[in-house]
C-alpha cells in the first residue's frame, strides 16, 4: 500500500508527446491588435465588407471590456498588445488540394496521428471508422478531407474562410446568433480577430455519413488561436463531430481563445466531442496553453439535441463552459466532461443548461480528477425558466484527489423558477480508494496501472459517450496525463 | 417608508452612541466604519450577495401583510429581552453569573472580551460589510461566558421584538452578542426575531473552546415588511460541537449567514434548517463551514416549502484547508415549490485542498412528489389532507434533527402555526 | 363488484388497453396473467384512478356505480385497495401515522365513526402480528428502509386494516421468497369471504399456489384474449403464453 503511494508521488512525468516544433517558414500579421491588424486579417481573406464591418464593431466594444475575474483561476495578465493575432504557413492562399500542402505540414499531422491523405485513410480504416478532418495550423486551415464524399450528401464541410466566401448567406444568417459579439471579453475578442475554424451544415433530413473532426494546431510562437466554428443542423439532421489539438512545448504562455456555435433546429442532433490536449505547462507550471473558449449550443428546434463531451487534459488554465439553450419544447442538452489538472495546471470548466422550453431535459456529468499542485473546478449553472414546464436536470459531479497539493473546487448554481421542473445535484470529493487499489494490487496489477484503470473506472461514463476510436485514445490521455502525480 | 437608505445614513447614528467607550471599543468601532465605508451596502453584483440585494431591499419600499403570531416562549428558561434593538433588563430573567450587557464590556477598558469580539473566524469577517457595519454601530447586545466545565442551566432564550414602525428605525438597529463557551462547558441557546424592524442587522460571535458543547436554535418569523441581515460567526476548538437549527419565515428582506471555522481535530458542525416562505418574501441562508483541522466533520442539511411569489436562496460552501486531511463533510437542500411563481436558487460549492477528505453535497428543487400524492390517495386519504401530511413530513425530517424535546417542540410549534396560518397556499397548488 | 366494459385506456398518448372487459362477481378471486407490456400495470392503475391513465372510453363499474371519473381517495373509500408493485417510500409519515389517517379518512368520507385511539391500536398490533410486522416496522417511516418483502407485508397489513371489497394485487409476489409469499397468501385468504373479491395481477403461475383463483384471464395487447379456470394457469406455466394465446387466436 504504501509503495503504491509512494509511487503515486514519486513517479516522474512522461513528456508530452506533442511538444516538438514544425520548421514552418510563416507570416504575420503585425504583432499587436488595432484597427489595422483587423483589416489586414480581413483582407488576407478576401472578406467581404459585412464581415469587416462585423470584426470591427466588436473590437470597439472589446475595447470597453475587461477580463473576467471570477473564476478560480491565478494568473498573470495576458498582454494583448505582445501577441500576434495571424500567423499562416507561407505559400499559396486559400483551399489546398492535399498534393499542394508542404510535406512539412502533412509531417507534421502524421506525427500528431492524424493522417491527411485520403488514400492513407481509406487503405487503413473500416468505411464507417472513416473521419473527415479539417486541420488548422496557426491561424488558417491547411487542408480538408474527404470534402467531396460529403458534398455527395448535401453536407458542407469546410474551413469558415471559405464558408464567408462560398456561402456568406448561411454564414451571415447564423454567426453570432448563439454567442453575440457582446458576449463575453474573449468571445469578443474572437469575434474581432479570428482567422479560421470550421463550418459545417448539414442539410434538412441527413445523417452526416461519417465523423466530422477539426485539428488545432498551435506552432509559430508568441501567437493567439482564435478558431471560430460554426454547426448548423437544419430539421431532422444528425452530425457528429470531433475536435483535437495540441501545441509544442514552448517556456512562454499562449492564447487560445475560441468560440464555438451549435444551431440544432426541430428534431436535429449534434454531438460535439473534444479532446483537449494542449501543451499543458512542464512540471514547475512554466509554459503551456491560456485556453479561453466560449462553446455554446442552441436547441432553437422542438425535440432537438445538442451533447458535448470534453476530454479536458491540456492547458495551463482552462477557462471552458460548453452550455446548451435549450429552446424547443422537449429539447435535450448533454454535457459530459473529464477535466484532469496536474503539476500546476489550472482548470475552471463546467456548463450552464438554460432551460426555456417545455419538457427539456439535461444531464450533466463532470469527473473532475486533480493532481500535482493542480486546481480544478467545477462550474455549472441549471436554470429553469417559469415557461419550462415539466423540464428536468440532472447534474453528477465527482472530484478526485490525488496528492495532498492539489484543489478540488466545485461552484453549482441551481435556479428554479418553475414548480413542475426537477433539478437534481449531487456531487462527491473524495481521493481514490485505497481499498480499490490494494484490491488491485493483491491481484498482481502494477500501481501505475492500477490507478490508471480505477481512474478509468472513475470517469466510465463519460468515456463511454466518446466515439469509438476517440474512446481509446482518450482513455491512453487519461493514464498519461496523470502520470507523475500519482502515476 | 421609502427613503432610500444610504451608507451614510446607515453611519449616521439617528440615536447617539454611548460615549463613555473604552478606548479600545472605539477603535473597534472605527475600524468597522471604515470597512463599512469601502465596501458599502452588498448589492448582487457581489458574488456572495448574488441572490440576495441588500442594496435594492433597503431602496424599495416593503408592502408585506403582517400576520399577527404567537411567538414561540421556552419555559423556565433565562431570558434576555431585546425591544426594538434595547435590552430590556425589567423584562429579562438574565443567568448573572455568566452575563454582562454590552454596554458595560464596552464601557470597560480592562475588559477580558476586548481581543474577542470583532475577532470569532477572522477570516470570513475581513471583507464583511455587515460585520463593518455592526460593529462601527456596536453598542447593544451582551456577552455570555460559561467557565471551565460549567453547564448553563437552564437555557437561554433571547428574544428580540420589534414593535416601532419601520420608519422610526430605517437608519437601522443593530444587536451583537459574543457567546464564549471555555473548556468542557455547555450551553442552550434559544433565539427568536419577531416584528418589523425596518432594518436591523444582528451578529453573533460564538468561541467554543476544547470541548464545550453549544446547541442552538434559531427561529426568524419576522413580518413581512421587515429588513434583516443577520450573522452567526464561531469558531471551534477540538472535540468542540456545536449544533444548530435554524427556522426561517423570510421576510421584506431575510438573510442568515452561519460561518465557522473548525480549529481543532474532532470538532464537529451540524446544522440543520428549515425555511418556509410565501407572499413576497424573500430568504436567505448562507452557510459557509471552513475545516481548517484533521478529522473534523460538518453537516448541513436545509429543506424550504416555497409558496406565493416568494424568492429563496440557500448558498452552502464546505472549505477543506491544506492540513485538514480526514475532513468529512456532508451538505444537503431539498426546495419544495408549491407555487407557480416561487423561485429558489441553490449554490452548494465545495472548496477543497486537501486529498484525504469525504465530501458531498446534493439538492434538489420540484414540487411534491406524484407518486407518493397517489399512494396517500390510493388509500383513501383526500387530496388536501394527502399534500398538507407531505408537506409536514417534509419538514419533520429537519425538525427531527432537535435532540431536546422541548426545543423540538418550540421549532414544532412554529412550523404548525405556520402552516395552518398558511393552510390554503400549502394546500392547493396555486 | 367489478364489471369492465369495453375499456380503452391511454397512457401518454399510447394506447395501452384496447377494449378490456372483466367481470368479477362478490367473493371470487380472479388473476390476469400475461407476458410483459401486456397492459397489468396500467390495468391496476386506471383501477385505482392514477393520473395520466386516461379511459377513452369503456366503462369501469364497482359495484354498480361507474368509477371512470372518481378521484383516488373516493374510490378508496368505496373499498377499492390496490396492492402496489412498488410500494412507495415516504420518509416523514410513520407507519403508525400514515395507517391512522388513512383508516379515519376512509371512515369520515362513509360517515362511520373514527375507531377510537385504542380500538385502532388494537386493531394494528393483532394485524400486525398475524403478518410478522413488528412493532419497529410501525414506528419507522412509511417503507423507508424496508426490505422487498417487509413493503409488500406491509400492503398486506393495509389492506387488512383497510378491509377492502376489492383488492388489487400488482405483483405482490415479485421479489419475494418462499416464506414471505406464504405469509403473503395466508392474508390475503384470511380476508375472502362471500362480500370481498380479489384480482391478482400475476406473471407467474407462483402466487396462485397459494392463492386459489376461481378465474384466470390471459391479458395480451391490452385485451383478455383467454379466460378459462385455474389450470389455464398451469397450462400457461407448462407451455408458455405463445403456445397458449396462439391456440386462443
Amino acid at each position: 500500500m504504501t509503495q503504491a503511494m509512494d509511487t503515486l508521488e514519486e513517479f516522474a512525468g512522461q513528456k508530452y508527446k506533442y511538444g516538438f516544433v514544425s520548421d514552418i517558414e510563416s507570416e504575420f500579421a503585425p504583432k499587436g491588435l488595432s484597427e489595422e491588424v483587423i483589416r489586414f486579417i480581413s483582407a488576407k481573406k478576401n472578406e467581404p465588407e459585412w464581415m469587416l464591418d462585423w470584426r470591427l464593431a466588436a473590437y470597439q466594444r472589446w475595447q470597453t471590456m475587461h477580463e473576467p475575474a471570477w473564476a478560480k483561476l491565478n494568473y498573470p495578465n495576458v498582454d494583448f498588445g505582445d501577441l500576434y493575432y495571424y500567423a499562416a504557413p507561407k505559400g499559396k492562399e486559400g483551399p489546398k488540394s492535399l498534393d499542394e500542402v508542404d510535406p512539412e505540414l502533412l509531417e507534421t499531422y502524421k506525427k500528431l496521428g492524424i493522417p491527411l491523405s485520403e488514400q492513407e485513410i481509406l487503405a487503413g480504416v473500416e468505411p464507417k471508422n472513416r473521419v473527415a478532418v479539417d486541420a488548422v495550423f496557426d491561424s488558417v486551415s491547411v487542408v480538408t478531407t474527404f470534402k467531396e464524399t460529403l458534398e455527395e450528401a448535401g453536407v458542407i464541410f469546410c474551413p469558415i474562410s471559405e464558408a464567408i466566401a462560398r456561402h456568406p448567406d448561411l454564414v451571415r444568417k447564423y454567426l453570432g446568433t448563439v454567442v453575440p459579439t457582446s458576449d463575453n471579453f474573449y468571445a469578443t475578442l474572437n469575434s474581432a480577430v479570428f482567422s479560421d475554424g470550421s463550418f459545417v451544415y448539414i442539410p434538412e433530413g441527413v445523417r452526416c455519413p461519417m465523423e466530422l473532426s477539426t485539428y488545432f494546431r498551435i506552432n509559430a510562437s508568441n501567437t493567439g488561436q482564435f478558431e471560430r466554428t460554426l454547426i448548423i443542423a437544419e430539421k431532422n439532421s444528425y452530425v457528429s463531430y470531433l475536435e483535437g489539438c495540441t501545441a509544442p512545448q514552448r517556456d512562454e504562455n499562449q492564447l487560445h481563445a475560441a468560440v464555438v456555435e451549435l444551431v440544432a433546429m426541430e428534431g436535429a442532433e449534434i454531438k460535439y466531442s473534444t479532446v483537449q490536449n494542449w501543451y499543458p505547462g512542464d512540471e514547475n507550471g512554466k509554459g503551456g496553453i491560456y485556453n479561453f473558449v466560449t462553446k455554446r449550443g442552441d436547441c432553437r428546434g422542438d425535440n432537438s439535441k445538442i451533447s458535448w463531451t470534453q476530454v479536458e487534459t491540456g492547458s495551463a488554465v482552462t477557462w471552458k463552459y460548453p452550455s446548451c439553450i435549450l429552446r424547443g419544447d422537449n429539447s435535450q442538452g448533454e454535457f459530459y466532461s473529464i477535466a484532469i489538472t496536474n503539476n500546476y495546471q489550472q482548470a475552471d470548466t463546467g456548463t450552464k443548461m438554460i432551460h426555456l422550453g417545455k419538457n427539456t431535459k439535461s444531464r450533466i456529468i463532470s469527473k473532475g480528477i486533480s493532481a500535482g499542485h493542480s486546481q480544478n473546478t467545477y462550474r455549472g449553472l441549471v436554470r429553469m425558466h417559469s415557461k419550462a414546464d415539466g423540464a428536468r436536470n440532472f447534474t453528477q459531479c465527482d472530484s478526485l484527489l490525488m496528492g495532498d497539493k492539489c484543489g478540488a473546487h466545485t461552484v453549482p448554481y441551481i435556479e428554479s423558477r418553475n414548480r413542475s421542473a426537477m433539478v437534481e445535484h449531487e456531487a462527491t470529493t473524495s481521493k481514490i480508494s485505497e481499498d480499490q487499489l490494494f484490491y488491485c494490487l493483491s491481484r498482481g496489477i502494477d500501481p501505475e496501472e492500477a490507478i490508471a484503470l480505477i481512474v478509468n473506472g472513475f470517469c466510465k461514463d463519460v468515456l463511454q459517450q466518446l466515439p469509438m476510436e476517440f474512446a481509446v485514445e482518450a482513455q491512453k490521455l487519461v493514464g498519461i496525463s496523470l502520470e507523475g502525480s500519482v502515476g | 417608508m421609502g427613503e432610500i437608505i444610504s451608507i451614510d445614513h446607515l453611519l449616521r447614528a439617528a440615536t447617539a452612541l454611548q460615549t463613555d467607550t473604552a478606548p479600545w471599543a472605539g477603535t473597534l468601532r472605527e475600524q468597522g466604519r471604515e470597512k463599512f465605508a469601502a465596501l458599502g451596502i452588498p448589492n448582487r453584483w457581489q458574488e456572495s450577495w448574488k441572490y440576495s440585494d441588500l442594496s435594492q431591499a433597503l431602496a424599495g419600499v416593503p408592502a408585506g401583510t403582517a400576520v399577527s403570531r404567537t411567538l414561540p416562549c421556552l419555559d423556565g428558561a433565562y431570558v434576555a429581552f431585546f425591544e426594538n434593538g434595547v435590552l430590556d433588563i425589567s423584562r429579562s430573567a438574565l443567568p448573572d453569573d455568566y452575563l454582562v450587557p454590552l454596554t458595560d464590556v464596552l464601557a470597560d477598558s480592562g475588559s477580558p472580551f476586548a481581543g474577542t469580539i470583532g475577532r470569532i473566524n477572522g477570516t470570513e469577517q475581513k471583507n464583511h460589510p455587515i460585520l463593518g457595519l455592526n460593529t462601527a454601530r456596536m453598542e447593544q447586545g451582551f456577552v455570555l461566558r460559561v467557565p471551565k466545565g460549567e453547564t448553563l442551566s437552564p437555557p437561554l432564550h433571547v428574544r428580540v421584538n420589534w414593535t416601532m414602525d419601520g420608519a422610526e428605525s430605517l437608519d437601522g438597529r443593530h444587536i451583537r452578542l459574543l457567546v464564549e463557551l471555555e473548556e468542557g462547558a455547555e450551553a442552550t441557546i434559544l433565539e427568536t426575531h419577531g416584528g418589523t424592524p425596518g432594518f436591523a442587522t444582528v451578529v453573533t460571535e460564538l468561541r467554543l473552546a476544547q470541548s464545550a458543547k453549544l446547541t442552538h436554535i434559531r427561529i426568524d418569523q419576522l413580518g413581512g415588511d421587515a429588513r434583516q441581515s443577520a450573522v452567526t460567526l464561531g469558531e471551534l476548538a477540538g472535540t468542540a460541537q456545536y449544533k444548530g437549527f435554524y427556522l426561517s419565515e423570510g421576510a421584506y428582506f431575510c438573510r442568515h449567514e452561519a460561518l465557522f471555522e473548525l480549529n481543532g481535530e474532532d470538532a464537529n458542525v451540524e446544522i440543520d434548517g428549515a425555511f418556509l416562505v410565501t407572499g413576497n418574501s424573500h430568504c436567505d441562508n448562507t452557510t459557509i463551514i471552513t475545516h481548517a483541522a484533521p478529522h473534523t466533520t460538518s453537516r448541513q442539511a436545509f429543506r424550504g416549502v416555497l409558496s406565493g411569489a416568494s424568492k429563496s436562496a440557500y448558498q452552502g460552501c464546505v472549505k477543506v484547508r491544506p492540513d485538514a486531511q480526514k475532513t468529512s463533510a456532508y451538505q444537503m437542500s431539498r426546495a419544495l415549490l408549491l407555487s407557480k411563481d416561487a423561485r429558489i436558487a441553490t449554490k452548494p460549492e465545495l472548496e477543497i485542498f486537501a486529498d484525504d477528505v469525504k465530501c458531498s453535497h446534493g439538492a434538489t428543487a420540484g414540487e411534491l412528489d406524484g407518486e407518493a400524492l397517489f399512494f396517500l390517495r390510493a388509500r383513501g386519504i383526500p387530496e388536501e389532507e394527502a399534500r398538507a401530511m407531505l408537506v409536514e413530513a417534509f419538514l419533520q425530517e429537519a425538525l427531527d434533527t432537535i435532540e431536546r424535546p422541548d426545543l423540538r417542540e418550540v421549532a414544532s410549534g412554529a412550523v404548525r402555526d405556520w402552516l395552518a396560518v398558511h393552510a390554503t397556499e400549502v394546500i392547493h397548488a396555486g | 363488484m367489478l364489471e369492465i366494459n369495453d375499456l380503452h385506456v391511454t397512457v401518454q398518448d399510447k394506447n395501452i388497453l384496447k377494449g378490456l372487459s372483466l367481470t368479477v362477481p362478490a367473493g371470487e378471486v380472479h388473476a390476469i396473467m400475461g407476458p410483459n407490456g401486456a397492459g397489468k400495470s396500467t390495468t391496476s392503475y386506471t383501477l385505482a384512478g392514477r393520473e395520466g391513465y386516461e379511459v377513452t372510453s369503456g366503462a369501469i363499474k364497482f359495484r354498480g356505480e361507474d368509477i371512470v371519473n372518481l378521484p383516488p381517495e373516493e374510490r378508496a373509500a368505496k373499498g377499492m385497495f390496490l396492492a402496489f408493485q412498488s410500494p412507495i417510500e415516504i420518509p416523514g409519515v410513520t407507519n403508525m401515522n400514515f395507517l391512522k389517517t388513512a383508516v379515519n379518512s376512509q371512515a369520515r368520507m362513509r360517515g362511520e365513526k373514527e375507531p377510537s385511539a385504542v380500538e385502532f391500536l388494537k386493531m394494528v398490533r393483532d394485524a400486525a402480528k398475524k403478518l410478522n410486522v413488528s412493532e419497529e416496522m410501525l414506528r419507522r417511516p412509511l417503507n423507508v428502509g424496508f426490505s422487498g418483502g417487509e413493503k409488500k407485508r406491509n400492503e398486506v397489513l393495509q389492506m387488512t386494516l383497510l378491509k377492502p371489497s376489492l383488492a388489487v394485487l400488482d405483483e405482490t409476489d415479485s421479489g419475494l421468497d418462499i416464506d414471505a409469499l406464504r405469509l403473503v397468501a395466508e392474508g390475503v385468504n384470511a380476508l375472502r369471504g362471500p362480500d370481498t373479491s380479489f384480482l391478482v395481477i400475476t406473471h407467474y403461475q407462483r402466487l396462485l399456489d397459494y392463492i386459489e383463483p376461481d378465474v384466470v384471464h390471459i391479458l395480451a395487447g391490452g385485451r383478455i384474449v383467454k379466460s378459462g379456470d385455474k389450470t389455464l394457469a398451469r397450462q400457461l406455466e407448462d407451455q408458455g403464453y405463445d403456445a397458449v394465446i396462439g391456440k386462443a387466436a
